[in-house]
């Protein structure tokens, strides 16, 4: 990775990175949030290695300390990685359209299957 | 423009612009026959579209006849029950995919950009790509009549039937990757459209001002492109069941059949109102202008279409009352069915008030529109009744099922596209279609529709099954099977007189004038530009400022709300005369070539793999020398502004930003 | 050079996208097959949940297979791919053409590993006994995961083409965007890995 160029990454001055809205994001942000992002998935490890403290494998706590790991996560490469944060929101929109859309209609089709099939 | 002036080694210049792939020189013609296969012209396009579906429609349609034909009488002998099994599956696959789809397809291709005052749609070679892979996959479905016989599973190949098990002919596995092909091209094509509409609408055209069928065409692509992959998830499950042994749908292990049923259906029930969509959008542009009064709450009949759209996804499991879903489930589809027929309601209740109070002018165009209304209204009526779980568990499965869908999809979506066939046919083909003649096709499909599907709602009460391949006497179905039968022939002569209409009128056009740019009298942006359209559509491009824009160019209204003429169609219409110097995109070979590769794969995944490695090569090599061909050609021959730049970010914008400029010359950037 | 949008010396090209929304239209394309593919990675995710488990007595189940500590991480690979992505795509709006192909480099490397693990627990399950038709378990499984592969291998294939480009110089600044754009699929291939791996792994 040697570069022979003088311009390290804080040699360019921020405010004319981009032309879409503000300033890019310094590399350094994107470094914080990998460190964030790695913590957060040894934390899921972790609890998956522990699960007694969240009330053992498989329980409710369990669960949902799992999915708000994972969405926190989703979230956090969605909007820093791919740029959301600065890009115009319609994106934003477009794509948790697809997303919620998909989780909405999944989530039904799995409560239909398994859980509301009885008695029928 | 570049941070470091550090020497590099392998500085970034600027791409050698025209090579392809080394050997090839890039395609230029412009006309004639050759054009077509390299085109990216979304005008000729969408008439491919059209054509290649209204194609589609013949094979289909004699699929219909035959299955009517051994209907006529009790144990009709014409088909055998394997046969009549393929014939219904083929025939239903057929109408949906290749024909209902592709004709709004084609319309959306050919209209949409027109309305919005475009030049041709975001990516002109996707487009390209999108209806080679349709027709690509549309052989190759119906290659299984060549290759040992079609699918027998029914269009929504239910679980386990279409295992190898239960089905071991290869005519699922056409089916299923012939859908997967088909698939891909509606995917891209909704990409592409709603790019499209979001980001190439003339300067003033906000969306709030966009014609009814732009919109109903952005409600339509979003459906598809979240629809679509759910079929195609499902799809690839069923493809490694049958080619790759898997087990999602094998009994034995546990597979469940009803999974295979709500992810069909998750996409199903969006599928059907994405086919009708497009038809309600060419009523909602059509019915004003032989009314000559502007919709009726344009924003209510935007908005209904939208809430259509979202709705259209929690309302799936209607079509699986009856298979063991439970109480709770089939309570809640059930309500949420009711409530989706609100903003269809809606619809109907603002075409009739455009109508009311109109100057009615019953055209051919006309007749269409309102045979869709009517026969639309029904078939939702019979939805409704559907939605009512305990009397659907009645109906389902019987022939009042097959009147319900075929008023909504015949009566309905069908009807709409026969309307704006007349209507558009003079502004893509330059002629008008014979009035008289329009008006009998309409009288004859009218009268030929109702006695084919009519009877179905007494069949299927009576109890008379779907998909079985006869009937035995005495049951009452004889009667009413022999007036479908009638109709389904009268309903075939219609098709044959629409076809004798469109030669016999274009002979008879050349003794007669022109028909200009604005035969009707009519209110979008597409009439204010030449018939046919020229291949750049607009120069220089309108500047919009209300809905209807171009009738209020050509149209004033007095203190007490009459209308008075204020400038002339000549004074309002662009005309082809002059020079127009307009930059358009380049044609190719590659998305063809691209395409072609889809069904060699598809072959191969039933037959032999080496075909699999022969198409995969074809399709990538394709796409490489696509994403290495620069998306016009410079040397095209066209004029080219200077400062413009060769496209930098490669994407088809109309230049706004040089609105300003004196020269009124409009640069088209591509990368399709 | 000028840009008259902004007004004032921009050292980093940023074409000013003359579009209805302001977005380039393979931006917009882009984002918009992504949310499709939410869909098509949600069905496959679904049909697992609802074949988690197999029939009893047809080869063994999630937990008996399962290798946390490898997957986890081999997902940490795949989240690190991202970061690396990120910074190429940071490097060629800074015109900084050699630490561009570093970072491809790196990315696509880090994505090999991810495929390399997943061909290797492929492997270690299958000799388990976990064959791709022994149950709806298997079937199931490795039809998502091995999609999403794919999906990484498509990445892949990408990344090593946007590097060649830039070795021929033909990824000029202005072109930045089809990097970020390669960018935007390989971060969603991430995304669907760290569904996958709370769903299906970590998740009984
Ligand atoms: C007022 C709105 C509508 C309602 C309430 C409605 C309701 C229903 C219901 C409940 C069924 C399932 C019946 C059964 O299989 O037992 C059904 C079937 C069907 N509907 Fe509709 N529908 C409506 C509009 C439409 C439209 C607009 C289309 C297409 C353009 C359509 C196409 C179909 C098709 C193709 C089927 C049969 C699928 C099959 O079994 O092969 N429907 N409808
Ligand atoms: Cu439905």
């Amino acid at each position: 990775m040697a570069n022979p160029t003088h311009y390290g990454e804080d040699s360019v001055s921020t405010a004319v990175l981009d032309g879409a809205e503000s300033a890019y994001p310094r590399n350094r942000l994107y470094v914080q949030i990998a460190i964030i992002l790695a913590v957060l998935t040894a934390l899921e490890v972790m609890v998956h290695s522990f699960p007694g403290v969240f009330g053992g494998m498989g329980s409710p706590g369990y669960v949902t300390a799992l999915l708000i790991t994972m969405f926190a996560k989703f979230w956090a490469v969605g909007y820093f990685f791919m740029h959301l944060k600065w890009d115009n929101r319609l994106l934003t929109r477009v794509f948790y359209t697809g997303f919620i859309l998909a989780v909405l209609v999944y989530v039904a089709l799995m409560l239909t299957l398994n859980v509301f099939s009885q008695g029928g | 423009m570049t941070v470091t002036d550090a020497p590099l080694e392998l500085t970034s210049g600027d791409e050698s612009p025209r090579r392809t792939l080394g050997v090839f020189a890039r395609p230029t013609a412009a006309t004639g026959w050759r054009s077509w296969f390299t085109t990216v012209d979304h005008k000729k396009i969408g008439i491919m579209y059209g054509a290649t579906a209204l194609f589609f429609f013949i094979i289909g349609g004699v699929e219909a006849l035959l299955i009517r034909a051994q209907l006529w009488a009790p144990r009709g002998t014409l088909l055998s029950a394997d046969q009549y099994n393929q014939v219904f599956t083929m025939h239903g696959t057929t109408m949906i995919f290749l024909v209902v789809m592709p004709i709004g397809a084609a319309f959306a291709n050919y209209l949409m950009p027109l309305q919005i005052g475009a030049r041709d749609v975001a990516f002109p070679r996707i487009n390209a790509f999108s209806f080679w892979a349709f027709l690509a996959g549309g052989i190759f479905l119906n290659s299984s009549w060549l290759l040992g016989g079609g699918a027998d599973g029914g269009w929504f190949m239910y679980a386990p039937n279409s295992t190898v098990t239960f089905s071991p002919s290869n005519g699922i596995d056409f089916w299923n990757i012939g859908l997967l092909i088909t698939g891909i091209a509606s995917l891209t094509g909704a990409v592409n459209l709603i790019v499209t509409v979001l980001n190439m609408r003339a300067p003033g055209m906000s969306l709030m001002k966009m014609p009814i069928f732009t919109w109903m065409t952005l409600v339509t692509q979003f459906l598809l492109l979240f629809a679509i992959p759910v079929l195609t998830a499902a799809q690839f499950l069923l493809l490694f069941d049958r080619n790759f042994d898997a087990a999602f749908f094998d009994i034995s292990k546990g597979g469940q059949p009803l999974l295979w049923e709500h992810l069909f259906w998750i996409f199903g029930h969006p599928e059907v109102y994405l086919m009708i969509l497009p038809a309600f959008g060419l009523v909602s542009d059509i019915l004003p202008v032989f009314s000559r009064k502007p919709i009726f709450g344009y924003t209510f009949v935007v908005f209904s279409g939208v809430a259509i759209g979202f709705m259209g996804w929690g309302v799936w499991a209607h079509h699986m009352f009856v298979s063991g879903i439970g109480p709770v489930s089939v309570l809640v589809f059930s309500m949420a069915t009711m409530f989706i027929a609100v903003p269809t309601g809606v619809k109907i209740l603002n075409w009739t008030a455009t109508m009311v109070g109109g100057k009615i002018k019953l055209s051919a165009p006309m007749l269409f529109c309102i045979g869709l209304i009517t026969m639309f209204t029904i078939g939702g009526l019979s939805g409704v009744t559907h939605s009512v779980a305990p009397a659907d568990t009645q109906q389902t499965d019987t022939y009042y099922i097959v009147a319900h869908f075929h008023y909504v999809l015949f009566g309905g979506a069908f009807f709409g596209f026969m309307a704006g066939f007349y209507f558009y046919w003079p502004k893509v083909f330059g002629y008008i279609l014979n009035e008289r003649l329009g008006k009998a096709n309409f009288w004859l499909m009218f009268v030929g529709f109702n006695l084919t599907f009519g009877p179905m709602h007494v069949l299927g009460l009576q109890g008379m099954s779907r998909r079985i391949y006869t009937y035995d006497a005495g049951y009452g179905f004889e009667f009413w099977n022999r007036i479908a039968t009638i109709g389904s022939f009268l309903l075939a002569s219609s098709i044959a007189l629409f076809i004798f209409n469109i030669f016999y009128s274009r002979a008879k056009a050349k003794s007669l004038p022109k028909p200009g740019p604005d035969p009707w009298d009519a209110r979008t942006l597409e009439w204010s530009i030449p018939s046919p359209v020229p291949a750049y559509n607009y120069d220089p491009i309108p500047t919009v400022e209300r809905l209807d824009d171009f009738w209020y160019r050509k149209y004033g209204e007095t203190e007490d709300g009459r209308l008075v003429r204020i400038a002339s169609t000549e004074e309002v219409t662009q005309s082809a005369e002059g020079e127009h110097n307009v930059h358009l995109p380049s044609p190719s070979y590659w998305p063809l070539v691209a395409a072609v590769g889809l069904p060699i794969v598809g072959w191969g995944l039933i037959y032999t793999w080496w075909l699999c490695l022969i198409g995969g090569l074809l399709t990538a090599g394709a796409l490489y020398a696509w994403a290495l061909e620069p998306p016009d050609d410079p040397e095209a021959g066209h004029h080219h502004d200077p400062h413009e730049g060769s496209a930098p970010e490669g994407e088809l914008a109309t230049d706004e930003a040089e609105s300003g400029d004196s020269e009124a010359v409009r640069e088209v950037e591509t990368v399709g | 050079m000028f840009d008259p949008e902004v007004g004032k010396d921009v050292e980093v090209f940023h074409p000013v996208h003359d579009t209805n929304t302001g977005i380039s239209n393979t931006k917009l394309a882009m984002w918009l097959f992504l949310g499709s593919e939410c869909l098509l990675f949600g069905g496959l995710i679904t049909t697992y949940l609802v074949y988690k488990y197999p029939l009893a007595g047809q080869g063994p189940g999630p937990e008996e297979v399962f290798d946390i500590p490898f997957t986890s991480a081999s997902s940490f690979v795949l989240l690190m791919s991202s970061l690396t992505m990120v910074l190429a795509v940071s490097a060629i709006e800074r015109g900084d053409h050699h630490r561009l192909r570093a970072w491809l480099v790196a990315t696509a490397l880090l994505g090999s590993a991810f495929v390399a693990g997943q061909v290797y627990e492929f492997t270690a399950f299958y000799n388990e006994g976990l064959g791709f038709t022994t149950s709806r378990f298997s079937s199931a499984f490795y039809g998502l995961t091995g999609f999403h592969g794919v999906h990484v291998t498509v990445g892949i294939i990408m990344l090593v083409s946007m590097l060649l480009l830039s070795l021929r110089g033909k990824l000029p600044e202005h072109k930045a965007e089809s990097v970020e754009i390669v960018g935007l699929y390989w971060h969603f291939v991430d995304l669907v890995w760290i569904l996958i791996f709370a769903v299906v792994y970590l998740i009984p």
